[in-house]
Protein backbone atom coordinates (compact mmCIF):
# COMPACT_ATOMS: atom_id res chain seq x y z
CA UNK A 1 0.00 0.00 0.00
CA UNK A 2 1.42 3.33 -1.09
CA UNK A 3 0.13 6.33 0.87
CA UNK A 4 0.77 9.04 -1.73
CA UNK A 5 -0.87 6.98 -4.43
CA UNK A 6 -3.88 6.29 -2.21
CA UNK A 7 -4.15 10.04 -1.57
CA UNK A 8 -4.00 10.74 -5.32
CA UNK A 9 -6.78 8.25 -5.99
CA UNK A 10 -8.93 9.63 -3.17
CA UNK A 11 -8.50 13.19 -4.51
CA UNK A 12 -9.45 11.95 -7.97
CA UNK A 13 -12.54 10.25 -6.57
CA UNK A 14 -13.46 13.45 -4.73
CA UNK A 15 -13.19 15.39 -8.01
CA UNK A 16 -15.35 12.81 -9.78
CA UNK A 17 -17.94 13.05 -6.97
CA UNK A 18 -18.02 16.87 -7.19
CA UNK A 19 -18.55 16.78 -10.95
CA UNK A 20 -21.13 13.99 -10.65
CA UNK A 21 -23.04 15.95 -7.97
CA UNK A 22 -23.02 19.07 -10.17
CA UNK A 23 -24.36 17.15 -13.16
CA UNK A 24 -26.88 15.28 -10.98
CA UNK A 25 -28.35 18.47 -9.49
CA UNK A 26 -28.22 20.92 -12.36
CA UNK A 27 -28.54 18.74 -15.41
CA UNK A 28 -26.48 19.02 -18.59
CA UNK A 29 -27.92 22.42 -19.54
CA UNK A 30 -27.83 23.91 -16.05
CA UNK A 31 -24.09 23.80 -15.59
CA UNK A 32 -22.87 27.33 -15.10
CA UNK A 33 -19.57 26.89 -16.82
CA UNK A 34 -19.53 23.95 -19.14
CA UNK A 35 -16.41 23.95 -21.32
CA UNK A 36 -18.27 21.93 -23.96
CA UNK A 37 -16.58 19.94 -26.64
CA UNK A 38 -13.69 21.58 -28.52
CA UNK A 39 -14.39 19.51 -31.60
CA UNK A 40 -18.07 20.47 -31.69
CA UNK A 41 -17.23 24.14 -31.19
CA UNK A 42 -14.54 24.12 -33.88
CA UNK A 43 -16.21 21.97 -36.53
CA UNK A 44 -19.89 21.58 -35.59
CA UNK A 45 -19.44 17.80 -35.80
CA UNK A 46 -20.35 15.33 -33.08
CA UNK A 47 -17.29 13.51 -31.74
CA UNK A 48 -17.63 9.98 -30.32
CA UNK A 49 -17.82 11.39 -26.79
CA UNK A 50 -20.55 13.94 -27.50
CA UNK A 51 -23.62 13.44 -25.35
CA UNK A 52 -21.80 11.81 -22.44
CA UNK A 53 -22.78 14.60 -20.02
CA UNK A 54 -26.43 14.04 -20.93
CA UNK A 55 -25.96 10.28 -20.77
CA UNK A 56 -24.41 10.40 -17.28
CA UNK A 57 -27.18 12.74 -16.10
CA UNK A 58 -29.83 10.35 -17.44
CA UNK A 59 -28.02 7.36 -15.90
CA UNK A 60 -27.84 8.97 -12.48
CA UNK A 61 -31.59 9.52 -12.66
CA UNK A 62 -32.20 5.92 -13.70
CA UNK A 63 -33.27 6.81 -17.22
CA UNK A 64 -31.14 4.36 -19.16
CA UNK A 65 -33.14 4.67 -22.38
CA UNK A 66 -32.30 8.38 -22.54
CA UNK A 67 -28.66 7.60 -21.72
CA UNK A 68 -28.39 5.15 -24.61
CA UNK A 69 -30.15 7.64 -26.85
CA UNK A 70 -27.58 10.33 -25.97
CA UNK A 71 -24.54 8.16 -26.67
CA UNK A 72 -24.98 4.49 -27.56
CA UNK A 73 -21.32 3.57 -27.90
CA UNK A 74 -20.29 5.54 -24.81
CA UNK A 75 -22.78 3.61 -22.71
CA UNK A 76 -21.20 0.36 -23.91
CA UNK A 77 -17.54 1.38 -23.67
CA UNK A 78 -17.63 3.53 -20.52
CA UNK A 79 -18.58 0.73 -18.08
CA UNK A 80 -15.92 -1.56 -19.60
CA UNK A 81 -13.28 1.17 -19.41
CA UNK A 82 -14.32 2.08 -15.85
CA UNK A 83 -13.86 -1.51 -14.70
CA UNK A 84 -10.51 -1.82 -16.47
CA UNK A 85 -9.29 1.48 -14.98
CA UNK A 86 -10.43 0.48 -11.47
CA UNK A 87 -8.53 -2.80 -11.87
CA UNK A 88 -5.29 -1.01 -12.86
CA UNK A 89 -5.64 1.71 -10.23
CA UNK A 90 -6.15 -0.93 -7.55
CA UNK A 91 -2.88 -2.60 -8.56
CA UNK A 92 -1.11 0.77 -8.75
CA UNK A 93 -2.11 1.74 -5.20
CA UNK A 94 -1.26 -1.69 -3.86
CA UNK A 95 2.12 -1.54 -5.64
CA UNK A 96 1.63 -5.09 -6.80
CA UNK A 97 0.92 -5.61 -10.47
CA UNK A 98 -2.05 -7.77 -11.32
CA UNK A 99 -1.13 -11.20 -12.61
CA UNK A 100 -3.19 -10.83 -15.75
CA UNK A 101 -2.85 -7.35 -17.15
CA UNK A 102 -5.45 -6.35 -19.65
CA UNK A 103 -3.61 -6.40 -22.93
CA UNK A 104 -5.53 -5.28 -25.99
CA UNK A 105 -3.94 -6.83 -29.06
CA UNK A 106 -3.26 -4.63 -32.05
CA UNK A 107 -6.00 -6.34 -34.05
CA UNK A 108 -8.71 -5.91 -31.43
CA UNK A 109 -7.49 -2.37 -30.78
CA UNK A 110 -7.84 -1.57 -34.48
CA UNK A 111 -11.31 -3.13 -34.48
CA UNK A 112 -12.38 -0.92 -31.56
CA UNK A 113 -10.97 2.13 -33.34
CA UNK A 114 -12.85 1.24 -36.52
CA UNK A 115 -16.07 0.81 -34.53
CA UNK A 116 -15.54 4.20 -32.90
CA UNK A 117 -14.76 5.79 -36.28
CA UNK A 118 -17.82 4.29 -37.94
CA UNK A 119 -20.01 5.40 -35.05
CA UNK A 120 -18.60 8.92 -35.36
CA UNK A 121 -19.35 9.07 -39.08
CA UNK A 122 -22.83 7.58 -38.75
CA UNK A 123 -23.95 9.91 -35.99
CA UNK A 124 -23.07 12.91 -38.15
CA UNK A 125 -25.27 11.81 -41.07
CA UNK A 126 -28.46 13.88 -40.96
CA UNK A 127 -30.79 11.11 -42.19
CA UNK A 128 -33.53 9.75 -39.93
CA UNK A 129 -32.48 6.44 -38.38
CA UNK A 130 -28.90 7.68 -38.06
CA UNK A 131 -29.91 10.89 -36.29
CA UNK A 132 -30.88 8.66 -33.34
CA UNK A 133 -27.14 8.16 -32.78
CA UNK A 134 -26.52 11.90 -32.42
CA UNK A 135 -27.11 13.54 -29.04
CA UNK A 136 -30.63 15.03 -28.84
CA UNK B 1 12.23 -10.40 0.46
CA UNK B 2 8.80 -11.99 0.06
CA UNK B 3 7.84 -13.78 -3.13
CA UNK B 4 4.47 -14.27 -4.75
CA UNK B 5 3.90 -16.95 -7.33
CA UNK B 6 1.13 -18.21 -9.53
CA UNK B 7 0.30 -21.68 -10.73
CA UNK B 8 -2.54 -22.45 -13.11
CA UNK B 9 -3.72 -18.87 -12.88
CA UNK B 10 -4.17 -18.70 -9.12
CA UNK B 11 -1.95 -16.43 -7.04
CA UNK B 12 -0.17 -17.65 -3.92
CA UNK B 13 2.16 -16.12 -1.39
CA UNK B 14 3.78 -14.23 0.10
CA UNK B 15 6.41 -16.78 0.98
CA UNK B 16 9.98 -16.31 2.19
CA UNK B 17 12.90 -16.29 -0.22
CA UNK B 18 14.21 -19.62 1.15
CA UNK B 19 10.86 -21.34 0.63
CA UNK B 20 10.61 -19.94 -2.90
CA UNK B 21 14.10 -21.21 -3.75
CA UNK B 22 13.11 -24.60 -2.36
CA UNK B 23 10.03 -24.77 -4.60
CA UNK B 24 12.03 -23.84 -7.66
CA UNK B 25 14.86 -26.23 -6.88
CA UNK B 26 12.51 -29.16 -6.27
CA UNK B 27 10.74 -28.50 -9.54
CA UNK B 28 7.43 -27.76 -7.83
CA UNK B 29 7.49 -24.48 -9.73
CA UNK B 30 8.34 -24.80 -13.40
CA UNK B 31 10.13 -22.30 -15.67
CA UNK B 32 6.79 -21.05 -17.05
CA UNK B 33 5.14 -20.38 -13.70
CA UNK B 34 4.85 -16.71 -12.92
CA UNK B 35 6.46 -14.96 -9.99
CA UNK B 36 6.62 -11.46 -8.53
CA UNK B 37 8.20 -9.67 -5.62
CA UNK B 38 8.34 -6.05 -4.51
CA UNK B 39 10.41 -3.90 -6.82
CA UNK B 40 9.64 -5.93 -9.94
CA UNK B 41 7.85 -4.01 -12.68
CA UNK B 42 5.54 -6.88 -13.54
CA UNK B 43 4.98 -10.59 -13.10
CA UNK B 44 7.57 -12.69 -14.94
CA UNK B 45 7.96 -16.36 -15.71
CA UNK B 46 10.55 -17.95 -13.42
CA UNK B 47 12.80 -18.65 -16.42
CA UNK B 48 13.18 -14.87 -16.85
CA UNK B 49 14.27 -14.22 -13.27
CA UNK B 50 17.96 -14.98 -13.12
CA UNK B 51 18.21 -15.48 -9.37
CA UNK B 52 15.55 -18.20 -9.58
CA UNK B 53 16.15 -19.83 -12.94
CA UNK B 54 19.83 -20.41 -12.13
CA UNK B 55 18.95 -22.86 -9.36
CA UNK B 56 16.01 -24.47 -11.14
CA UNK B 57 16.10 -28.24 -11.49
CA UNK B 58 17.59 -28.79 -14.95
CA UNK B 59 15.23 -30.55 -17.32
CA UNK B 60 16.03 -34.19 -17.99
CA UNK B 61 18.76 -34.44 -15.40
CA UNK B 62 18.19 -38.17 -14.70
CA UNK B 63 19.47 -39.06 -18.13
CA UNK B 64 21.77 -36.24 -19.04
CA UNK B 65 23.26 -38.20 -21.92
CA UNK B 66 19.90 -38.33 -23.65
CA UNK B 67 19.25 -34.71 -22.92
CA UNK B 68 22.27 -33.52 -24.89
CA UNK B 69 20.69 -33.84 -28.37
CA UNK B 70 18.29 -31.12 -27.35
CA UNK B 71 18.54 -28.27 -29.78
CA UNK B 72 18.58 -24.93 -27.97
CA UNK B 73 17.01 -22.90 -30.83
CA UNK B 74 13.68 -24.67 -30.32
CA UNK B 75 13.40 -23.18 -26.85
CA UNK B 76 14.73 -19.74 -27.71
CA UNK B 77 11.68 -18.29 -29.47
CA UNK B 78 9.49 -19.41 -26.58
CA UNK B 79 11.63 -17.47 -24.15
CA UNK B 80 11.51 -14.42 -26.35
CA UNK B 81 7.75 -14.65 -26.40
CA UNK B 82 7.73 -14.68 -22.64
CA UNK B 83 10.07 -11.74 -22.40
CA UNK B 84 7.79 -9.75 -24.66
CA UNK B 85 4.70 -10.57 -22.60
CA UNK B 86 5.52 -7.88 -20.07
CA UNK B 87 5.91 -4.91 -22.42
CA UNK B 88 2.57 -3.24 -21.90
CA UNK B 89 1.18 -1.67 -25.07
CA UNK B 90 -1.20 0.77 -23.28
CA UNK B 91 -3.58 0.46 -26.22
CA UNK B 92 -6.85 0.26 -24.32
CA UNK B 93 -5.73 3.05 -22.01
CA UNK B 94 -4.90 5.23 -25.02
CA UNK B 95 -8.27 4.58 -26.66
CA UNK B 96 -10.14 5.17 -23.41
CA UNK B 97 -8.33 8.42 -22.72
CA UNK B 98 -8.87 9.69 -26.27
CA UNK B 99 -12.58 8.99 -26.38
CA UNK B 100 -13.54 9.72 -22.79
CA UNK B 101 -11.39 12.76 -22.20
CA UNK B 102 -11.80 14.16 -25.70
CA UNK B 103 -8.32 15.70 -25.62
CA UNK B 104 -6.01 15.70 -28.67
CA UNK B 105 -3.16 14.26 -26.56
CA UNK B 106 -4.83 10.87 -26.86
CA UNK B 107 -3.98 10.55 -30.56
CA UNK B 108 -0.17 10.25 -30.17
CA UNK B 109 -0.84 7.83 -27.31
CA UNK B 110 -2.77 5.57 -29.71
CA UNK B 111 -0.08 5.84 -32.38
CA UNK B 112 2.74 4.87 -29.99
CA UNK B 113 0.59 2.15 -28.37
CA UNK B 114 -0.19 0.60 -31.76
CA UNK B 115 3.55 0.34 -32.53
CA UNK B 116 4.48 -1.65 -29.43
CA UNK B 117 3.29 -5.13 -30.42
CA UNK B 118 4.78 -4.85 -33.91
CA UNK B 119 8.18 -3.90 -32.51
CA UNK B 120 8.00 -6.79 -30.05
CA UNK B 121 7.18 -9.21 -32.87
CA UNK B 122 10.26 -8.02 -34.76
CA UNK B 123 12.36 -8.47 -31.64
CA UNK B 124 13.16 -4.78 -31.22
CA UNK B 125 12.59 -4.79 -27.49
CA UNK B 126 14.32 -1.50 -26.70
CA UNK B 127 12.24 0.33 -29.29
CA UNK B 128 9.12 -1.45 -28.01
CA UNK B 129 9.89 -0.35 -24.47
CA UNK B 130 10.47 3.22 -25.66
CA UNK B 131 7.15 3.25 -27.57
CA UNK B 132 5.39 1.77 -24.54
CA UNK B 133 6.86 4.51 -22.35
CA UNK B 134 5.83 7.23 -24.81
CA UNK B 135 2.29 5.83 -25.01
CA UNK B 136 2.09 5.88 -21.22
CA UNK B 137 3.37 9.46 -21.04
CA UNK B 138 0.82 10.70 -23.60
CA UNK B 139 -1.97 8.86 -21.75
CA UNK B 140 -0.97 10.58 -18.53
CA UNK B 141 -0.70 13.97 -20.28
CA UNK B 142 -4.20 13.54 -21.75
CA UNK B 143 -5.65 12.52 -18.41
CA UNK B 144 -3.97 15.34 -16.50
CA UNK B 145 -5.00 17.99 -19.01
CA UNK B 146 -8.57 16.72 -18.75
CA UNK B 147 -8.44 16.92 -14.95
CA UNK B 148 -7.06 20.47 -15.17
CA UNK B 149 -9.87 21.49 -17.57
CA UNK B 150 -12.49 20.02 -15.22
CA UNK B 151 -11.01 21.82 -12.20
CA UNK B 152 -10.84 25.13 -14.07
CA UNK B 153 -14.45 24.70 -15.21
CA UNK B 154 -15.55 24.01 -11.64
CA UNK B 155 -13.65 27.05 -10.34
CA UNK B 156 -15.15 29.29 -13.05
CA UNK B 157 -18.57 27.96 -12.14
CA UNK B 158 -18.07 28.68 -8.45
CA UNK B 159 -16.64 32.18 -9.10
CA UNK B 160 -19.45 32.95 -11.53
CA UNK B 161 -22.05 31.88 -9.00
CA UNK B 162 -20.45 34.03 -6.27
CA UNK B 163 -20.27 37.11 -8.54
CA UNK B 164 -23.85 36.72 -9.67
CA UNK B 165 -25.07 36.50 -6.11
CA UNK B 166 -23.20 39.69 -5.19
CA UNK B 167 -24.59 41.39 -8.26
CA UNK B 168 -28.15 40.31 -7.58
CA UNK B 169 -28.17 41.05 -3.86
CA UNK B 170 -28.65 44.88 -4.00
CA UNK B 171 -31.26 44.68 -6.77
CA UNK B 172 -33.50 42.53 -4.63
CA UNK B 173 -34.76 44.79 -1.88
Amino acid sequence: MHKNRLLCVLLGLLLICIVAAQIYQKGPDGLRYHPGCFIYKATGLFCPGCGMTRASYACMHGNFAAAIRANLLGMILLPIAALAIAWEVFAWVRQKPTLHRIHLSRRIGLFVLVVIGTFTILRNVPIYPLTLLAPP
Amino acid sequence: MQWYYAQNGSQKGPIAEAEMLGKVRSGELGPNDMCWREGMQDWLPISRVESLSIIAAPMGVPNAAEASPYTPPSTVPREYNQSSAHITNYLWQAIAVTVLCCVPFGIPAIIYAAKVDGLVARGEYDAARAASKRAKQWCIAALLSFVVIVIVALLFGAIGAALEQQHLAPSQP
